[in-house]
């Protein structure tokens, strides 16, 4: 044996020891049974108060609560105890104790406890744009509100309550309402068309980052056509959402739709799509960041208008130490048409109503 | 006053958006034990021995120092007796039967409540603190600061105020520290001084002020001392307080059921030691105490207490055993193998001879020492006269006498009472002493009062006794000898004077006691011989 040889032999004794005393690492099982089910149960249903002096431990099987966050948020959870994320201080910190494949494998066991595989998980719960419309059924309150900035004055707002109805379904209720420079009269208030939309997710793969949904919205005429509150029919809205996780926390939104209202005579059938990708920018274990940019465009079926194009920058961010409260902002660039369509000011308020009262988790 | 300008705003808001994420804030210097049941349940040995932290202490003694209707009862009738001082004994009380709401209220200024705090289900965190006793924190927070000093007794323990350092005997690595601090804001922290018998000592050495008829201190009663007996006895440096009453849980095991490390020498919480009627009395009346343990869990502290009575604390034998002259005479022999008198502690406790003797038929020739149903012993001077106590016995020679191993208070002229505050000396205490103290030179604190003092039988360990029976010369023999040590926790004059007192809390106790009817002693040691007819029997 040469030298060389010898040498090649120390080094991999160097690094091979070392990893054999360590032993093979823990798998999610068996880290959540060390450091998890004294209080979550080994079934993942959470321990008796009896047991653990704790009131109310979640439970893991109920696959409505499991599923529906993403992992950076259960991880920083995990990491930095229940109060990163304004949940109770008996949740510890394992971020010194558990490295973060420990961390991760003993999440994807807690993820198993739901026996179902109909739950979209909420790592395809992207960032919800001012405009598409996203695949994930939720559980959020929603008020946006669209700013003129120039020509004819205009505030509206939109309160959207989306509630999901099952693993996949969602049921939601849009209510319109704000004040136009309506001309010769000034300024009015006035309610616009009330919606109700359905939404079901077709597909969802978490291996590859996908989710697909199909919805629908019937836009009742109740704003009036003449102030331009509404369209005056009624109005059917079908689309599909799609949702598409990228490398470096990037993400891709589409939605393609049509609007069928059932008197052509009084408004336009159109086709519209729309596209959005974005960053999910995490500070820390806290706040997360998302800004996005939103292509919009439709297309009246009849008639030879052409498309108008929208690009919207825009910037999403959480509010709440929960996440369950989120601001965004951003403006509706038109790309053409500029002599008659002027950029607007969009933003929401969101609340997730499953993570608890407004006012919780701050 | 300028209107902000928007770019003013807009930073306003982006300084709030960037700022820190909030964590959880510290509640105050105490956390209750619900607050490490969590992490501190859920232990088992390999061979499936539970030995969870949370379940053995819960039906405690320790757990239920705030919620004992006898103490509920006793500091009732110190304050009923002594009314200006009221403020000061419900201070000296809570102390250590409410230590962490105790120095909460100390540490704002002001002095423990008992009264104030024993509301069952009340809301509040003063209550919340009381109620949970001698809890996790406050032993686990005691600072080494003056322990084994006099100024530690009676409950002058230090915790340290504002610091967040909870202390066990075992270092803990980082991981783990951060994951108990982020869960507790406790900091655990290597401590030797939580295994050792004067952290116990600082409760459980209590001097109290014997008061007069204004309130003035007429003199200081040492009321408890077993660590004080531990220390003149053979045990001292030997064998602490926790290696009997926390005996260490077999082989290596964790401590924590998070993650928790295999270590050596962990000790048990069940805090055992010979109150095996409270956890009775508090499993059948647990929703009127609002006790949090379950009835199962008292029920086993209770048989915890009685087989550590049985096992460890008392051996009997009867060394010699012969009929002469018509008479029966024998030598009942008591080993002590606490390391304390006993009984010891709390001046309700007491312990005694039960001697029986029967003929060849059976029958019941002489007694001494029978236990009646209602907690009395048949023969005892102060069951049956509150003024009077029965003495400390070499020898017996009829029924009406009986070895009762006690402590007698007397007040300042002399009389017999059982008030703590009352009393300013002991009448009689023939608590059997401890292997290895010496009664000629034990401190006055502990030492033995009465006619035991001058009992050549009566030595560090043990005690002799002489029974000298005249027999009924037709008795068929060989006799048989039975004869049994007996333990109650509260003696019966202990719970009847109560019955004095008109308020709830009095009232409440002797009801408790009353329903315990034949259930407040237990059998701790026992031993028989047999009397062969004098013919028969071999010469001196």
């Amino acid at each position: 044996m040469t030298a060389r040889h010898l040498l090649t032999l120390l080094s991999l004794l160097v690094l091979v020891v070392p990893a054999l005393a360590q032993g093979a690492p823990r798998s999610g099982a068996e880290v959540y049974r060390q450091a998890c089910a004294s209080c979550h149960a080994s079934d993942g249903r959470g321990a008796p108060r009896q047991v653990t002096g704790i009131e109310a431990i979640p439970d893991f099987t109920v696959c409505a609560f499991v599923t529906r966050e993403p992992n950076p948020d259960w991880y920083a959870v995990a990491h930095e105890g229940g109060p990163v994320r304004a949940f109770a201080q008996t949740m510890p910190a394992f971020g010194g104790a558990l490295s973060e494949a420990e961390i991760k494998g003993a999440l994807d066991h807690i993820r198993a406890f739901c026996p179902s595989k109909h739950w979209p998980r909420g790592d395809l719960n992207f960032p919800r744009p001012l405009f598409t419309e996203k695949a994930f059924p939720e559980d959020e309150a929603v008020l946006s509100t669209r700013v003129a900035s120039k020509g004819q004055g205009e505030v509206m707002s939109k309160l959207v309550f989306e509630k999901r109805v099952s693993a996949r379904g969602q049921l939601e209720l849009i209510v319109p309402f704000g004040f136009r420079d309506v001309e010769g009269t000034g300024w009015r208030p006035g309610l616009g068309d009330i919606a109700l939309g359905t939404k079901w997710a077709l597909l969802h793969s978490l291996r590859t980052g996908t989710i697909l949904s199909l919805a629908g919205e019937v836009i009742l005429p109740t704003g009036r056509k003449d102030q331009g509150f509404g369209k005056g029919t009624t109005v059917f809205e079908p689309f599909l959402s799609f949702g598409q996780i990228l490398p470096g926390h990037t993400f891709l939104q589409l939605q393609v739709g049509a609007e069928i209202p059932t008197q052509t005579s009084v408004a336009e059938p159109e086709l519209f799509w729309r596209a959005v990708v974005g960053i999910s920018l995490h500070q820390g274990f806290g706040r997360l960041w998302a800004p996005m940019i939103e292509l919009l465009a439709a297309r009246e079926l009849e008639g030879d208008k052409p498309i108008p194009w929208d690009l919207v920058p825009q910037l999403q961010v959480t509010l709440s130490r929960r996440h369950h409260v989120r601001l965004a902002g951003g403006v509706q660039i038109p790309l053409n048409e500029t002599e008659t369509r002027k950029p607007q000011v969009v933003f929401y308020l969101l609340w997730d109503t499953f993570d608890g009262t407004f006012f919780a988790g701050w | 006053m300028t209107r902000p300008t928007s770019s003013g705003t807009a930073s306003l808001l982006l300084a709030l958006l960037l700022r820190a994420p909030r964590t959880g804030a510290a509640e105050g210097a105490f956390r209750t034990a619900d607050d490490c049941l969590a992490c501190h349940n859920g232990l088992a040995t390999p061979s499936g021995l539970d030995y969870s932290f949370g379940y053995d202490w819960r039906p405690s003694m320790m757990a239920n120092a705030a919620r004992d209707p006898y103490w509920h009862a006793g500091v009732r009738r110190e304050v009923s007796d002594h009314p200006s001082a009221r403020a000061a004994i419900e201070a000296e009380c809570s102390r250590c039967h409410m230590p962490m709401a105790n120095e909460e209220a100390r540490a704002a200024g002001g002095k423990g409540e008992v009264f104030a705090n024993l509301v069952v289900g009340a809301i509040g965190r003063a209550p919340t603190l009381a109620q949970d006793g001698a809890s996790c924190a406050s032993c686990h927070r005691i600072e080494k600061e003056k322990l084994g000093t006099k100024e530690s007794f009676t409950g002058g323990f230090v915790i340290a105020g504002g610091a967040q350092a909870i202390y066990g005997p075992y270092k803990v690595d980082a991981g783990r520290t951060r994951i108990m601090r982020s869960a507790t804001d406790l900091v655990p922290t290597e401590a030797k001084h939580l295994g050792e018998s004067e952290l116990c000592a600082t409760c459980h050495t209590l001097y109290t002020h014997s008061l007069g008829p204004k309130g003035e201190t007429l003199g200081t009663l040492p009321e408890q001392v077993p660590y004080l007996e531990w220390k003149a006895s053979a045990y001292a440096g030997t064998r602490s307080c926790q290696s009997c009453h926390m005996p260490a849980v077999p082989g290596k095991v964790a401590i924590s059921s998070v993650l928790g490390v295999p270590r050596e020498g962990v000790l048990g919480h069940d805090f055992r030691g010979g109150n095996f009627l409270m956890p009775r009395i508090l499993a059948r009346f647990r929703e009127e105490q609002g006790v949090t343990a379950l009835p199962q869990e008292l029920a086993a502290a209770s048989m915890r207490a009685v087989e550590h009575l049985q096992g460890q604390t008392a051996k009997l034998s009867i060394p010699r055993a012969e009929l002469r002259g018509g008479a029966l005479v024998a030598e009942v022999a008591v080993a002590n193998l606490a390391g304390h008198k006993l009984p010891t502690a709390y001046p309700s406790r007491r312990a005694w001879l039960r001697f029986a003797v029967r003929d060849a038929s059976g029958k019941l020739l002489f007694e001494s020492g029978a236990l009646e149903e209602r907690g009395s012993i048949k023969g005892n001077d102060n069951d049956d006269d509150p003024r009077r106590f029965e003495p400390h016995h070499l020898e017996i020679t009829h029924a009406g006498q009986v070895q009762i191993y006690e402590a007698i208070l007397g007040d300042v002229r002399g009389t017999v009472t059982t008030g703590l505050l009352t009393g300013v000396r002991y009448l009689k205490d023939n608590r059997i002493l401890p292997r290895g103290l010496d009664k000629a030179r034990a401190a006055a604190d502990i030492a033995v009062r009465g006619a035991a003092e001058r009992d050549p039988d009566f030595v560090g360990g043990g005690d002799r006794v002489r029974y000298r029976v005249r027999l009924p010369a037709s008795a068929p023999t060989p006799l048989s000898l039975e004869v049994a040590l007996y333990y109650q926790p509260i003696g019966y004059r202990w719970a009847s004077t109560l019955a004095g007192y008109r308020s709830a809390e009095t009232g409440r106790f002797v009801d408790y006691y009353k329903a315990m009817r034949g259930a407040t002693a237990v059998r701790v040691a026992s031993s028989t011989a047999v009397v062969p007819a004098p013919s028969s029997r071999p010469s001196d």
